[in-house]
């Protein structure tokens, strides 16, 4: 179903049928923070990633294949998607370095080189058995690198995916997605979608975003990269976590998101609003007995107050983390829902004019937020101008200026790529 | 109302009923932290209810500030507010936090709010946090020490718990949000039977207390100094009153406690248990230990039968075989838990504990949570309280049922017996 350039699909895979757009949770190491499989599963999550470099790392992908899979490891009946592990190597790891033949690092159990080929990482997440696997990318930062640099990774990306295709054991049973590369150059990213496009991949990825690029790039990229892609096949902008930057790329025809923003953010006791954020450890909430969101309807809004939440939260307490992740889940899934409902029901712009307009009360839309709508075909209407180019996090008035704690580190668009570096840092 | 239905030697089991619910004794009360269990969200807390599950634990000193008492009464109340308003939820509000003393006697030190609590609240301060608590049963401050004090510090502490007993019931008259729920009050005394006893009368028979608390144990003494103390106080204590321990709690010592006729329980074993990444897997009667018994036997007799048949190198790698699954079954294990962080069970498809039925069992393997110990994932301490909280549960229930069955002394020596047998034989091994 279309509406404009939003759609609304059905994605089949082998363990589940997915709706999209969708938000998909990170479950790094095999478990979304602190929340059980069932749980997730209760909570209407139709995929789960898994990090690749982390798995590899422990428990291993031959004993995961021992155990049965992923999915069978853990315990999980639906989706499943890993990535390639090369980014996680090049952000994590020091003196990291890419080759034609892959990316070498260190160990960092015992610090001899490693080689990390497209071979590989297939043959890795072969063995974990995700429903979705992804190809290994040459990823450069989008903000950090010369022009140079840029043509050589987007050419050698698409020399990979031939040996990513090459390798792949299992294509009967786990879908590979190329990931479309470029940085912020328009030609390169061209050059990169027609290449990709050219080897008919089951689905495909937007990557070197979410890496601290101003939005209005962003926005650009995610645009032409949707318009370039063939219609009847999924498109996943890879580490998109921030509710209002999803609204947006599937206003533009994308339909597929991960990111650990919602789960990170919420270990620094902030919870996901229709408004934007609510930044529990303030003083403000002490004696207010509102739910967290009074639309929401979820297991932690329908027993529990912002009153009480709040000290749980300002003493950083498990527990606490564990209800608001539990929340900002259920906050993503909804999002979600009602993104695919009101493209199915010829709706769509009027849902973003709403959506927008609650997260900037005041009208003063960023100026990225007004030129993608009308990049979709969306007309926003009024704007307060000279909002210039926000950060898209917390449009709660009080909060405004997103959650201190996590700017760092979310300052792009959260994700899993960031992910990985946060969840060891702030672990 | 408390009304005991069984006794078999001084342990009993009985039945307390409050206006929100009931809990069979001997029971245990579920330790909460400012009214949430440490890891477990509502939705996997409620289905514990089925091992047994009735009667939580409160610290009302976490309700004096952040949140304060006016928040909680604003709020509807402790049990609106902290949504523990389930029907059939006991809630007993003590004045103190079992997690502050590890079950091993020594002051913790990560949750130590006891010093900033106990310096600013007074038993009108108390009173107040308790009636915005609104519990079904509630603990009058006391002057909590731990057993090696000096004397005339164990003197004073005795002096004042018989005295805030006093104040808080005074102050509790002003409440009528307290009218419903029963006071109980604390014995303490440190060590020293004299002044236990003293405390006893002193607290025995006061108009308005329907119950005891043994406060200030679990820090240091030992099991016989435990036992004297336990048994000079209720010799004290009107015979159909409920008695509870608190800060006491690993089986053997619930055992004991329950052998002197103590009702009930507070504890942070648990905690400990799952903090340190143990999962239960002690049997719960004879006839399951004996089948299991059985069943290592018949093991052990058929790979024994193997390596006798084969040639010399399928006997070796039989021997390995069994010394593998030795391993595995022996390794990170004592006589009543296994350790989830050994690598023995990186591999080990089986539950927790088979033939368990909580959730965690029911849905995830050993392999599973060892890795997510490892990984440091919160998950795996959610699993293991799951599964630790139901087995002790379901442990209680047993030792109710060999009470009023009248073979609570066969089923403690039985238990005990089994711990020796595993220190001479099994764990010997190891
Ligand atoms: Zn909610
Ligand atoms: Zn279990």
């Amino acid at each position: 179903m279309q509406c404009g350039r939003a759609r609304a699909a059905r994605m089949t895979l082998p363990h589940y049928v997915c709706e999209t757009p969708m938000f998909m949770p990170v479950g790094t190491q095999g478990s979304v923070k602190g929340l059980t499989s069932r749980q997730l599963e209760e909570l209407g999550c139709q995929v789960v990633l898994g990090n690749t470099y982390h798995l590899e790392n422990r428990p291993g992908s031959e004993l995961v294949a021992e155990m049965g899979g992923l999915h069978s490891f853990i315990n999980w009946p639906r989706g499943m998607l890993t990535d390639s592990g090369g980014f996680q190597m090049v952000s994590l790891l020091h003196l990291a370095d890419i080759t034609e033949e892959g990316v070498t690092f260190q160990s960092p159990t015992d610090g001899r080189r490693m080689l990390l080929t497209p071979e590989h990482s297939i043959q890795v997440q072969n063995r974990l058995g995700a429903d979705i696997i992804m190809a290994l990318d040459d990823v450069v930062p989008s903000t950090a690198a010369d022009d140079a640099r840029f043509e050589e990774a987007t050419h050698r990306t698409t020399r990979w995916i031939d040996r990513c295709i090459a390798a792949h054991g299992r294509p009967t049973e786990q879908n590979l997605f190329a990931i479309v590369q470029g940085g912020l150059d328009e030609r390169l990213r061209d050059i990169s979608l027609k290449g990709l496009v050219a080897r008919g991949t089951p689905g495909y990825a937007i990557g070197g975003l979410a890496g601290g690029e101003d939005k209005r790039s962003f926005v650009k990229v995610v645009s032409q990269c949707t318009a370039g892609l063939p219609d009847g096949k999924p498109r996943y902008v890879m580490g998109i976590g921030y509710p209002l930057d999803i609204v947006i790329c599937s206003a533009l025809g994308a339909d597929m998101y991960d990111s650990v923003y919602p789960t990170r953010t919420a270990r620094f006791g902030v919870a996901l609003v229709p408004e934007g954020v609510l930044k529990l450890k303030n003083a403000q909430f002490a004696a207010d007995y509102r739910p967290l969101d009074e639309e929401c309807g979820c297991m932690v809004c329908r027993r529990y107050s912002r009153a009480f939440l709040h000290p749980l939260a300002a003493k950083g307490l498990p527990f606490a983390t564990n209800l608001i992740t539990y929340h900002n889940i259920a906050y993503m899934m909804r999002l979600s829902q009602q993104i695919r409902d009101a493209i199915k029901e010829q709706r769509y712009p009027a849902f973003v004019r709403d959506y927008v307009a609650r997260q900037f009360p005041a009208g003063d839309y960023p100026e990225w937020v007004v030129e993608s709508c009308r990049l979709a075909g969306i007309e926003l209407g009024s704007s307060g101008g000279g909002a210039g180019d926000g950060k898209a996090a917390a449009a709660d008035g009080s909060a405004a200026a997103a959650d201190g704690s996590a700017a760092g580190a979310a300052a792009a668009a959260g994700g899993s790529r960031q992910g990985g570096a946060a969840a060891d840092g702030a672990g | 109302m408390f009304a005991v239905s069984h006794r078999d030697g001084d342990a009993r089991s009985g039945e307390l009923s409050t206006p929100n619910g009931t809990i069979a004794t001997p029971g245990l009360l579920v330790y909460t932290h400012r009214g949430g269990s440490m890891n477990l969200t509502p939705d996997m807390l409620e289905p514990l209810r089925a091992a047994g599950l009735q009667g939580l634990q409160l610290d009302v000193l976490q309700f004096l500030n952040q949140p304060t008492p006016g928040v909680l009464s604003g709020g509807g109340g402790g049990r609106k507010f902290l949504a523990l308003d389930a029907p059939g939820t006991v809630l007993v509000a003590t004045g103190r936090d079992p997690a502050i003393y590890e079950y091993t006697g020594a002051m913790r030190q990560a949750t130590n709010e006891w010093a900033s609590g106990a310096a600013t609240v007074t038993p009108e301060r108390y009173v107040e946090a308790l009636a915005a608590v609104r519990p079904d049963v509630w603990v009058a401050l006391s002057d909590d020490v731990p057993s090696d004090s000096r004397t005339d510090r164990a003197a004073k502490s005795v002096d004042r718990t018989a005295a805030w007993l006093g104040a808080c019931l005074a102050a509790a008259q002003q409440q009528p949000g307290l009218a419903a729920a029963a006071a109980w009050a604390v014995v303490q005394g440190a060590q020293y039977q004299h002044e236990r006893q003293r405390c006893a009368e002193a607290v025995a028979g006061q108009p308005g207390v329907s119950g005891y608390v043994l406060g200030g144990l679990g820090t240091g003494e030992s099991p016989e100094q435990r036992q004297q103390i336990v048994q000079a106080v209720l010799q004290r204590l009107p015979a159909g009153a409920p008695r509870m321990l608190s800060s006491v709690g690993t089986p053997e010592e619930i055992l004991e406690a329950v052998a002197q006729g103590i009702d009930l329980f507070d504890t942070a074993y648990l905690l400990d248990v799952t903090n340190g990444g143990y999962a239960l897997a002690f049997p719960l009667s004879q006839e399951a230990d004996e089948a299991e018994q059985q069943r290592r036997q018949q093991q052990q007799r058929g790979s024994a039968a193997e390596a006798a048949v084969g040639a010399a190198a399928v006997a070796a790698a039989a021997a390995a075989g069994v010394v593998g699954k030795r391993a595995a079954d022996e390794c990170g294990r004592d006589d009543s838990k296994i350790n989830l962080w050994a690598l023995a069970y990186r591999t080990d498809r089986r539950p927790l504990l088979p033939g368990c039925t909580c959730f965690a069992c029911a849905n995830h393997t050993r392999a599973y949570v060892h890795h997510l110990l490892q990984t440091h994932e919160m998950t795996g301490q959610v699993l293991l309280e799951v599964h630790n909280t139901h087995h002790y549960l379901r442990f209680f229930a047993e030792v109710r049922k060999a009470i009023a069955a009248g073979r609570f002394a066969a089923y403690r020596d039985w238990f005990l017996q089994r711990r020796q047998r595993w220190l001479v034989g099994e764990g010997g091994r190891q």
